[in-house]
């Protein structure tokens, strides 16, 4: 028995404990047509990890695809197993990359052949899953502390360990578009991408996510919506007055961008999928005019792989080989922002007449 | 005057630790896991890749492409080639040393491409553009991995 696995069982034992000591609440998901359980241990995870998934809430089914039990210490009075890595003292040398890490910019990877886990000391957050039994563990110490981030695009790593799987595969990117096709918005945080996903909320374009979403090559290119949630840069508030009511952190935006469940506020305008026509690559140009320009897909790949790769913990060759089939199958085009936002969801819908 | 770059090991491997690519016709997209920088090399630079992915001898390559490409000299372009590979050691793409037993033959239809060459293009010197944008969003993601893969008990 590797670690990873023998950490996994004690890992679900005090689960089990905190389970029992805080009651079972289960919701049930439609996530890429299969369905999801969140099982939680009490209800204190509910409202910061449910409000994001809240557009694609299911039926309960007898067998899922996928269990995820959720639980944090603090309301369970539970405590976790020592972490594995605090039993072995190799670690503490060890090197993580030639950045200048702190503490709170390190993640611990751990697999072996059936289970993957992840424990970010940014967020304070453990992911484990058993690939065996689409069985899952996500824990934080206290729920109360769940990074905004986490509540925006909540169970990310071991949705995309799943994911893979079921031959799915987790991109940092944006969607947008009409039942019948849409459009990838693909590019680093800051490159325009939520601004671009908001623009086209008040046109016949449907909104599937401004950060991760779910991409299938088979037998077409296809995207499934995974999160609701929008995050703005502050400065951006104002191009969408009729979103400041939304926003629910709004005391935190001196430290936060500002986060915004758009099922809540418009859940006509949130999309569960569609066929994907093309990749577009917002940049914010400070020209005049929106515009779009053909690009090449190696120039495709380099926008949406690497954030992609660096933010999903294990990723590597495999998910280059699969996004880089997948920027084949499509054109790419810069879309280059200019002052007028507006225009852009004429822009993308004229894209996806033409073809 | 400029001393020449000199590579001191004549055959390397991609640093498949560390390094992430994909080719595309034309160009080569590469990332480094280590360091967050990724890259790309086009024409000459992604011929020279598939090169090196098929442990191809950097003398052989340079062999190559003074066969492949016209418009400099076969002194330029060994000059050329010889900076660009060392520039690929520094960021950590490639490493010195044979191929690892599974690699073996992975690129042998660009070396066979290379036995029947015809000179169809002009030479310029592979330039590796490198992007470090993603240092900045590692900065303030919290996303530097430590990885204890089958971490045996």
């Amino acid at each position: 028995v590797t670690l990873s696995t023998a950490y996994f069982r004690e890992l679900y034992r005090a689960f089990l404990e905190a389970e029992h000591n805080a009651g079972a609440l289960d919701r049930f998901y439609n996530i890429a047509d299969h369905t999801v359980q969140l099982h939680f241990a009490g209800q204190a995870l509910v409202p910061y990890i449910c409000p994001a998934l809240e557009h694609l809430v299911g039926e309960r089914v007898p067998a899922q695809s996928l269990t995820v039990c959720l639980w944090d210490s603090a309301s369970t009075n539970t405590k976790i197993p020592a972490f594995p890595w605090e039993k072995d003292n190799k670690i503490a040398g060890k090197k993580t990359g030639n950045h200048q890490a702190n503490i709170d910019q390190v993640r611990i990877y751990f697999k072996d052949q059936y289970v993957h886990g992840v424990y970010q000391m940014g967020t304070n957050t453990l992911s484990m899953l058993d690939t065996t039994r689409n069985l899952a563990v996500y824990w934080v110490p206290d729920a109360r502390q769940t990074h905004y981030y986490e509540s925006s695009t909540p169970l990310r790593a071991i949705i995309q360990w799943w994911a893979h799987s079921k031959g799915l595969q987790l991109v940092h990117a944006g969607a947008v578009g009409k039942p019948d096709g849409g459009v990838l918005l693909a590019g680093t945080s800051g490159s325009g991408k939520s601004v671009t996903a908001l623009s086209c909320i008040n046109s016949d374009l449907l909104y599937a996510g401004d950060d991760h979403v779910l991409l299938s090559t088979d037998p077409i290119p296809y995207l499934y919506s995974l999160y609701s949630a929008c995050r703005l840069n502050v400065a951006d508030i104002k191009k969408f007055p009729r979103l400041v009511p939304a926003i629910v952190n709004p005391r935190n935006l001196d430290k936060e961008k500002a986060l915004i469940f758009l099922h809540d506020f418009s859940p006509e305008k949130m999309a569960k999928g569609f066929q994907i026509r093309a990749v577009l690559l917002p940049q914010v140009t400070g020209i005049a005019e929106t515009r779009l320009k053909k690009v090449s897909a190696a120039t495709g790949l380099k926008a949406l792989a690497p954030s992609t790769i660096f933010q999903l913990p294990g990723a590597g060759q495999e998910d280059l080989k699969w996004m880089a089939k997948f920027v084949r199958q499509i054109p790419s085009y810069v879309l280059e922002l200019g002052e007028d936002t507006y225009a852009i969801p004429d822009i993308i819908l004229d894209l996806l007449v033409k073809g | 005057m400029e001393e020449p770059a000199i590579n001191s090991h004549n055959r390397y491997r991609i640093n498949r630790l560390s390094v992430v690519y994909e080719k595309f016709e034309d160009e080569v997209i590469i990332i480094n896991l280590d360091s967050g920088n990724y890259y790309s090399l086009d024409r000459v630079g992604a011929d020279m890749w598939c090169l090196i992915e098929g442990g191809t001898a950097v003398s052989e390559i340079v062999k190559w492409v003074i066969e492949r490409y016209e418009g400099s000299s076969p002194d330029d372009i060994e000059k050329a080639i010889n900076e660009s590979i060392a520039e690929l050691e520094k960021e950590g793409l490639i490493v010195p040393g044979e191929l690892e037993k599974s690699e073996n033959g992975k690129a042998l239809n660009l070396v066979a491409k290379a036995e029947s060459g015809t000179k169809e293009a002009i030479f310029e010197k592979p330039v590796l553009q490198k992007h470090t944008d993603m240092q900045d969003f590692l900065l303030v993601d919290p996303i530097h991995e430590v990885d204890y893969t089958d971490w045996a008990q």
